[in-house]
């Protein structure tokens, strides 16, 4: 059961998820090509210090966060396929709780793969002519684990009945800005990592809570 | 006998819009159960709570014997719903529809699930957003019985079909659901439908269940009595049985359940001067319960004088 619902889940965010992917291995492949024909304009550029590619690839993951929540539930809202979704015999938790594993599971690939694609490269000797140390990564890492923070506010303003120039989209705004808070925090302290994922899990934790809570209450009319 | 499903008091609200009024009802196991109303009437609001898509004010059901807040994964899939239009996902083709179907169902019948595709002539490779609306119903239908349910709850399944198709589909659904002990609920506002399928009727008007009773027991029970005054025409007192009342220049035109003794006493104190009583068939009657009361029509003399 689990098993179909995840392929069902797949195939419906493939295009999602493939177009993503190439928008992220592109951005990773140009800046790794860029620092192995040593241009002039790449002089001095230390990698996770002070280059702008990983910052675009946490764009791409944060649109792709945003779309797959919404896409998943107001896609299924929109076309009724609710009512045929929940009326198989599986508890509506473990309905929603698989949705949630695969699209979560899509973002956080989305954003880690390109950090962990450039961290390897980066600490692989001979690649480039600047210092490299693992401890030099941890920011982006957190700003990765950060990005299923914006899918679950997006799914939760999916999932939510209310009105779409009211406040529907209140869980994503707030989805954004404790993604940004957290960011921040990552960015100047990213030496407190355990508690920045701490604090992200819990947060992240608070959506899942108010999802299952949703799912179960609303009406599906 | 076993009642498949029970509603007790269930009672639904949109903001301050009752939607779904106190309905008491019984389905027997082993019946087909027409339920009847108009656009609007509840029938979808109410199908949908029974099986926890909407969640009720107040009130409670049961289906198959269990409570509808908590059904458990086995018995809803002892249960088959047919939502109203047929949603189904569109980027599938008919065979991924099965194969994802099938998952969620241990007594998935596939021979019977291929049978009926093979009647309504499909293909499993047909794409599910390239069917029309009736091909869809007739997946719809095929994807809801293989797992061989006890319960099948239809939304109003013919919705939108023209009448060469749902009479096909209709005729189908009894052929494929001949088996003692198995249950149908269905909403319709076809009174045909009804009237060539349901064992037992329901007709609920603006939330409200105006009528339970077995289908012929509704066609014979139900009369027009029409009365005839010299004067002017008075208004004919609340009483049992009374479903509307209509004023037609100097006649007063009643339906009544169960015409009596009391229905005639009270129609000869208004002092009629002739009085008719006369049979209804089905569709008079249901538009008799559903029509409401309705401001009368502004009269051509009216017209003219403006």
């Amino acid at each position: 059961m689990i098993a179909a619902l995840v392929r069902k889940e797949l195939r419906e965010l493939l295009p999602f998820a493939v177009l993503a992917l190439f928008f992220q291995c592109s951005l990773v492949w140009l800046a790794i090509s860029s620092r192995t024909q040593g241009s002039i304009a790449d002089a001095g550029v230390i990698p996770f210090v002070n280059e702008d590619v990983l910052w675009y690839t946490f764009i791409v993951a944060t649109l792709l966060a945003v779309a797959l929540g919404l896409w998943q539930t107001m896609w299924e809202n929109g076309h009724g396929t609710f009512l045929f979704l929940l009326h198989r015999p599986m508890p509506r938790e473990a309905l929603i709780g698989t949705k949630l594993l695969t699209g979560g599971t899509i973002c956080l690939v989305a954003a880690l793969l390109p950090v962990a694609w450039y961290a390897i490269w980066a600490a692989t000797p001979g690649t480039h002519a600047s210092p490299f140390s693992w401890s030099m990564t941890a920011w982006a890492w957190l700003w990765a684990v950060e990005v299923p923070l914006l899918y679950l506010g997006a799914f939760l303003s999916g999932l939510r009945p209310a009105k779409l120039f009211g406040s529907r989209f209140a869980p994503l705004a707030g989805g954004v800005v404790l993604f940004f808070l957290l960011g921040l925090c990552s960015s100047l302290l990213s030496s407190w990592w355990p508690a920045i994922v701490l604090a992200t899990l819990i947060v992240d934790a608070c959506f899942a809570v108010a999802i299952f809570h949703v799912a179960a209450t609303r009406d599906y009319s | 006998m076993n009642d498949a499903i029970v509603i007790e008091r269930l009672i639904k609200h949109y903001g301050s819009r009752r939607v779904v009024d106190a309905v008491n009802l019984r389905v027997p196991a082993g019946c087909v159960y027409g339920f009847l109303g108009r656009n609007g009437a509840g029938k979808s609001t109410l199908i949908k709570t029974l099986l926890g898509m909407v969640q009720p004010d107040v009130g409670r059901a049961t289906l198959l014997g269990e409570d509808f807040r908590d059904l458990r994964s086995a018995t809803r899939a002892r249960i088959a719903y047919l939502a109203e239009g047929h949603p189904l996902y569109r980027w599938m083709r008919v065979g991924e529809a099965a194969r994802f179907t099938r998952r969620f169902y241990p007594t998935w019948r596939e021979a019977l699930f291929e049978g009926i595709l093979d009647h309504f002539r499909i293909s499993r490779r047909q794409k599910i957003g390239k069917l029309s609306n009736g091909q869809r119903a007739q997946v719809s239908l095929a994807l809801a019985l293989a797992p061989d349910p006890e319960l099948l709850i239809l939304d109003d399944p013919t919705l939108g079909l023209d009448t060469v198709v749902r009479r096909e589909f209709l005729e189908s659904l009894i052929h494929l659901i001949q088996r003692n002990g198995r249950t149908i609920f269905f909403s319709s506002h076809m009174l045909s439908d009804v009237e060539r399928v349901a064992d037992r009727v329901g007709i609920l008007a603006d939330g409200v269940l105006r009528v339970d009773c077995p289908t012929d027991h509704f066609k014979s029970a139900v009369r027009r009595v029409v009365m005839e005054f010299s004067g002017a025409v008075p208004r004919f007192p609340a009483c049992a049985g009374l479903v509307s009342q209509r004023a037609l220049g100097g006649k007063l035109e009643l339906v009544v359940v169960d015409f009596g003794n009391q229905h005639r006493e009270l129609a000869e104190s208004l002092g009629a001067t002739d009085l008719d009583v006369l049979e209804m068939n089905l569709e008079d009657a249901f538009i008799a319960y559903t029509r409401g009361e309705a401001p009368p029509l502004p009269t051509l003399e009216w017209e003219l004088a403006v």
